[in-house]
């Protein structure tokens, strides 16, 4: 069943969703609850952080370490959409974090392929990875 | 019920299938906004439906039309439709065969204004297109 924004969530989108609202409320183990053992991270850019990440150990850490980036209680982050179905689940959403004299506010996408109602493969993709480089960068 | 959006996406990458470039116009806004990701030959926006479809022309002469885009899921909603797709092709002795996380964002007469898609190897499509 696929369902559209503002006509009922499915419930990998309100997971979702909920994830992403606690890790940008201060709880950064929040994915850890969604990702399968085995899962697979491909985050885009051209930074220390861009690439991928093999497994639940290794995936939540790189969700550890971009809030890690952020100055304390900086990130910020507004929906914009989410797709979602019993395999699938795109969120689309306006992240805003500050790093210093840095400022990012960009509209992030975060794709994610679910097996079991886990997460087994995701995609992080920024609008743009330049300005995303030049932040994680700091 | 399937989702127009789904139904409209479907349509899309059959019409690429068949190499019906013209048909595909029909698709995007006149100001769509194309984001080709990594540091490859193609990577940059392409701004407005004609330096899209350049692009596309570029694309399709660098892999002598071997260039193929396979269905492996489709989510929809009244603002965004996403492609969950197997890209494969050829290019000077080189095989792309990557898993691509695509999104368009739909504007209010149903037609694409923006995308934006990442791969699960950019590595592999970087190595595929080259540099400039």
């Amino acid at each position: 069943m696929t369902t559209t924004a503002g006509t009922g969530l499915h419930p990998n989108a309100l997971a979702m969703i909920q994830v992403m609202h606690d890790y940008s409320s201060g709880d950064h183990e929040a994915p850890r609850r969604v990702f399968a053992e085995d899962c697979v991270w491909h985050a885009a850019g051209d930074n220390d952080y861009s690439g991928d990440r093999v497994g639940l150990q290794s995936v939540g850490d790189w969700f550890v370490e971009m809030a890690g980036l952020a100055d304390d209680n900086s990130i910020t982050t507004e929906p914009i959409d989410v797709l979602a179905d019993d395999t699938h689940v795109v969120f689309l959403h306006r992240l805003r974090a500050r790093r210093g004299a840095k400022y990012l506010d960009q509209t992030h996408m975060n794709a994610w392929r679910f097996e079991d109602g886990k997460c087994v493969e995701g995609w992080f993709l920024p609008e743009s990875t330049d300005d995303w480089d030049d932040w994680v960068r700091g | 019920m399937e989702h127009v959006g789904v139904t409209r996406a479907r349509s899309y990458l059959s019409t690429f299938a068949s190499g019906d470039t013209e048909g595909l116009k029909d698709y995007f806004a006149d100001d769509v906004v194309w984001h080709v990701g990594g540091k490859h030959q193609l990577s940059g926006d392409y701004r407005g439906r004609d330096a899209l479809f350049d692009y596309f022309a570029k694309v399709r002469d660098l892999t002598g039309g071997s260039l193929t885009v396979e269905e492996e899921h489709v989510l929809a909603s009244d603002q965004h439709t996403a492609m969950f797709t197997r890209v494969r092709g050829d290019l000077d002795g080189r095989h792309l065969d990557v898993s691509m996380a695509q999104t368009f964002r739909t504007g209010p007469d149903g037609r694409w204004v923006e995308y934006f898609a990442m791969a699960d190897d950019q590595k592999a499509v970087d190595a595929f297109w080259g540099a400039s």
